[in-house]
């Protein structure tokens, strides 16, 4: 539960560690117009995590039945959850039998948009790649869901070794989850500062100054779009889309600025100190080069803590959590793993060894539980929790550590999603692509695709999830 | 079993000297200017005319986060670096440019926000730095009459060209309506944080004028002193530029050439060709690289910034202080080296902090494949690889292009083992059939670098067995057995393909864009040039601000 001295009521004025304080007008700003917040009803949420390099499937399996099930050591992190767990077992990812690159990169394409990867001028161990052929499936939910909100959604990645902040840095197609559309990626925010000042760091002072900055920012983006617009009429086509493009996020922005909703279960985490690495020290794509991670068991803490905060503020409904890029050559020389080498060293560099990475996999399967206990220590307006109203799709690229192989993906779902899903289950799925699985997503955030990705792998929507 | 593969992997290595020929379907593989396998560096095959301009596309191009710090220092004086806090760009081309393959996102335009209203608090609320940009006594010529003034200045460093009527009045509107509720300065803030959010600002936006051809335009000179300060400094015009474009003295080649011989004496232009080869070779992001300390106990993760500076330094000084030429790339038997870097090398006598040259032993140590940046970088973990090494020399030195292993293979790295060479745990790719058809191309290359652990270090002995660094390269005019990586950077240092797919790189970096089969005349132009100036890097930079490329654009079609 979050402490009364946390939460933000309409009386308090929270000041956290950095300094950062929000009083009424954010409150206000928060609720859209006409609405109240007795009159709102708790949204539904969708949280993806993502852990790199698959998993022991059978350790990953409980053992017992469908409803009566035990949950292996590897996942016994899960067991103050486990009936709001939901592992599907046996959905192939058979989209990545096409496209370039390789499994990982065509994985990380493939999981959450149903498509295959393009080709392209990025360097991968398979191949020149770009960016997967669609958008994924939490961009389209959060069109549809976060509409009119500070943000449509937010991704983070607290292990990011191959793209980091240098200039000379590049974000790359082996690491993007989340697309806007057919090589539109929407890279997540690597910086654990950075990422907290943009959802809460701007809204300081009293109350008064607070409604003068916002007025203050929208007079200038109203210039700034009007610029666009003028000079736009001057171009050609294509100069002029991509043009469009920049004025769509302009105004959006601009819409944010009252954008939100209710704030009965707000509450604004403490400000990140400490956590982010030197911005000098990231790496370059396609090399498998290594970079110090000591600080990503905090920095992903930290993140989830933002991650969670926003989704209760209302600030969007749709949220990203990468615990690393899908190679994760980053060494695990932190508690409580305390290993010389990184992930994929273990997965075959250095021959597959299952006992290390038993505790990796054991790792993140305590990071997951660490993100439905912040989940289900909110509560809501109408008392039930956050995890109650969201639904959590825990992903990764490839099944299997040491070849790869992507037949038999191990997904699980978490979070009751408003009864939306039937949890407490092991449910064993004949073998089919993925596909059906993120049709099923869009069907319970409020869609009515029968459709998603490649139509090669469509079989329209997965049954069984209720 | 190392491979696994589901169908045979029907292999032809290809050398066609121009980066990014490994993209299928791009444009340029139908275009015929590529050279065939063991082809002639894309020379063999210019179109039948070159004479009459034929620019390629020329979209607007958004500044990329190098060029985004670069012009923020030249405009308000900002040190930091900015741009580090923009998310990563598409890379597309390589570079990042790549006007076709960037998209915005609302992360992107969020920091730019971010950056525009701290960047305008910042350099409002000092006042040395404010008078800078716009020099107005408000108290004896009024505040309106200043913050027009400063309009005018500011609005026209930032567009890089005057204002026009309407987007002063729209800039001064900003000022206006900020200025009954906040102080002066604060509405002047206003103003900054809008331009620094404008396409005029955050783009490179081209209207052109035209000339007597119909589908041809040439940019303004104001637009020719963008083309010429982002290529040559990756920043804004500086006042002699602006002043040129000014009485459009940027009209003609000959004004080209000599603002970009004054240009290259600028130190920014060091900056570039830095930028450039980090890029390229991949070593910028080397910072902070961990190894297990168990197979590398002398490696400190500090030691890789001294790697890259090392190369830095060694680039630099064939680049600008007339140490070599391209070949010397491959071939130089010295280095930089300060003295944590030379006793990780085992090199004597070198003291203090300070880079300084260092002869090698010239059978162990020739030019950048036997640096510790390169051979670090394409080593991907504890243990070396030689695919990995293979595939950046043939793809990124070469041009040459490796068809993707197909999607069904399962692709299984060879497992660690003390008791073999790295040779004979990577052989059974020469010995399954349907791997060796594609490994020999590369594991090839890669096994002429087995002398070099993966920190770079020289060792005698791989798993205790003596190492055999003969090696292949499979096409091209590189093509053949050779000894060891000093050998093999001859050969690179002495290949047409080498150099012909160095040209190509630059033409995509500098134009921001993937070269296309329309830039056939342009390449030949480029070729020729690096070619006469016996592969000076300098002159090449001269010789990208010649091209009908460079000098002339598409007309625009609204």
């Amino acid at each position: 539960m979050i402490t009364s001295k946390n939460r933000i009521t309409r009386r308090t004025l929270l000041r956290g560690a950095g300094g950062v304080s929000l009083g009424l007008p954010f409150l206000e700003a928060m609720l859209r117009p006409g609405e109240s917040h007795a009159a709102s009803t708790v949204p539904l949420r969708l949280v993806v995590f993502y852990s790199p390099g698959g998993t022991l499937l059978d350790k990953w399996r409980p053992s017992g039945t469908e409803t009566n099930f035990v949950l292996s050591d590897m996942m016994a992190s899960l067991n103050p959850f486990k009936d709001r767990l939901m592992f599907l077992d046996g959905l192939d990812m058979s989209v990545t039998s096409k496209g370039v690159g390789h499994p990982h990169s065509r994985g990380m394409a493939g999981v959450l948009t149903g498509t295959q990867l393009l080709p392209g001028d990025f360097e991968t161990g398979g191949g020149g790649a770009s960016f997967a052929d669609g958008p994924s499936v939490d961009q389209v939910i959060a069109g549809r869901v976060s509409q009119g909100l500070k943000f449509p959604s937010l991704e983070y990645s607290s292990g990011w070794s191959i793209s980091g902040r240098s200039a000379g840095e590049v974000s790359f197609a082996a690491d993007q989850l989340t697309m806007a559309g057919s090589k539109k990626p929407i890279p997540p925010q690597t910086n654990a500062v950075t990422a907290f000042n943009r959802v809460f760091g701007s809204l300081t002072g009293t109350a008064q100054e607070q409604a003068a900055e916002a007025a203050r920012t929208k007079s200038i983006l109203d210039a700034v779009a009007d610029q666009y617009q003028s000079l736009s009429a001057r171009l050609g086509p294509a100069d002029k889309a991509k043009l469009a493009e920049h004025l769509e996020m302009v105004r959006q922005m601009e819409q944010s600025l009252t954008g939100g909703g209710s704030n009965a279960s707000c509450a604004v985490p403490m400000a990140p100190m400490g956590v982010d690495v030197d911005p000098t020290n990231p790496m370059q794509g396609g090399t498998g080069v290594i970079v110090s991670a000591t600080n990503v068991p905090a920095k992903g803490k930290v993140m989830t803590d933002l991650l969670v905060s926003s989704l209760a503020c209302d600030l969007t409904r749709v949220a990203t959590m990468q615990w690393a890029d899908s190679e994760a050559k980053f060494i695990l020389n932190f508690d409580p793993l305390n290993m010389p080498d990184h992930h994929h060293a273990y997965q075959h560099e250095k021959g597959f060894q299952p006992d290390a990475l038993f505790k990796i996999y054991q790792w993140y399967a305590s990071n997951f539980a660490y993100l439905l206990q912040k989940l289900d220590s909110v509560t809501e307006a109408d008392g039930t929790t956050l995890l109650d109203n969201t639904l959590v799709l825990w992903i990764s690229e490839i099944q299997k550590p040491d070849d790869h192989s992507q037949t038999n993906m191990p997904f699980v779902i978490a979070g009751k999603a408003q009864g939306k899903v039937r949890t407490g289950r092991w449910v064993k799925v004949p073998s089919q692509p993925h596909n059906g699985l993120l049709v099923s997503l869009l069907n319970i955030f409020g869609g009515s695709e029968t459709t998603f990705g490649d139509p090669d792998f469509n079989h329209g929507a997965l049954t069984g999830l209720t | 079993m190392l491979l696994v593969s589901a169908s045979a992997c029907a292999c032809t290595p290809d050398v066609t000297s121009q980066p990014g020929g490994n993209v299928a379907g791009s444009p340029m593989q139908g275009g015929g200017t590529g050279g065939q396998a063991g082809g002639t560096g894309g020379a063999g095959s210019t179109p039948q005319s070159c004479t009459a301009p034929s620019p390629g596309a020329s979209p607007i191009r958004r500044l990329t986060r190098f060029e985004y710090s670069n012009t923020l220092h030249d405009l308000l004086g900002t040190a930091t670096r900015p741009g580090d806090a923009l998310p990563p760009e598409q890379k597309g081309n390589g570079f990042g440019n790549d006007a076709a393959s960037l998209s915005t996102t609302r992360l992107l335009v969020d920091a730019y926000h971010a950056q525009a209203h701290d960047l305008a608090s910042k350099v409002t609320a000092d006042t040395a730095a404010l008078a800078k940009l716009s020099a107005c006594d408000t108290a004896s010529q009024g505040e309106d009459a200043c913050a027009d003034q400063f309009v005018t200045a500011f609005g026209g460093k930032a567009f890089r060209r005057p204002l026009e009527a309407a987007e002063h009045d729209a800039l001064l509107g900003i000022y206006k309506s900020l200025r009954p509720n906040s102080t002066y300065s604060s509405a002047l803030a206003g103003v900054i944080e809008a331009v620094l959010q404008l396409p005029q600002f955050l783009y490179r936006v081209e209207l052109g004028t035209a000339t007597d051809a119909p589908n041809l335009s040439r940019p303004t000179s104001h637009e020719m002193a963008s083309r010429l300060s982002y290529l040559l400094w990756g920043s804004m015009p500086d006042q002699t530029l602006l002043d040129a474009a000014s009485s459009d003295q940027l009209a003609t080649k000959e004004q080209v050439l000599a603002q970009a011989q004054r240009m290259l004496e600028d130190p920014r232009a060091r900056e570039v060709v830095r930028f450039f080869h980090d890029t390229l070779y991949g070593i910028n992001g080397l910072d902070g690289l961990q190894r297990d300390a168990t197979f590398f106990p002398t490696y400190t993760p500090a030691l890789a910034t001294l790697f890259r500076q090392e190369t830095e330094a060694y680039l630099d000084s064939i680049v600008w202080d007339g140490g070599g030429d391209f070949g010397t790339i491959f071939t130089g038997n010295y280095s930089f080296v300060n003295e944590t870097l030379a006793k990780f090398y085992g090199i004597p006598g070198v003291v203090g902090d300070a880079f300084q040259r260092v002869n090698l032993d010239p059978t162990k140590r020739a030019g950048i494949l036997t640096q510790a940046s390169l051979l670090t970088t394409t080593t991907p973990g504890s243990h070396t690889n030689p695919v990995a090494r293979g595939k950046f020399i043939f793809t990124k030195l070469l041009c040459g292009t490796v068809p993707d292993p197909p999607p069904a293979l399962m692709v299984k790295e060879p497992e660690a083992d003390p008791t073999r060479t790295t040779r004979e745990r990577f052989m059974a790719h020469r010995t399954n059939p349907s791997c060796a058809a594609c490994h020999s191309m590369l594991d090839g290359i890669g096994f002429g670098l087995d002398h070099y652990d993966g920190v770079g270090l020289w060792q005698d002995l791989d798993n205790g067995k003596p190492v055999d660094d003969t090696g292949n390269v499979p096409s091209g005019d590189a093509a053949g057995d050779f000894k060891g990586a000093v050998e093999l950077g001859q050969k690179i240092a002495n290949s047409q393909d080498a150099r012909s797919c160095y040209v190509g790189q630059w033409l995509n970096f500098a134009y921001g864009r993937l070269e296309q089969a329309g830039d056939a005349c342009t390449r030949q132009q480029l070729v020729d040039a690096f070619k006469s100036s016996n592969g000076n890097v300098k002159q090449l930079l001269i010789a990208l601000t010649q091209t009908d490329d460079f000098l002339y654009r598409p007309a625009a079609s609204p």
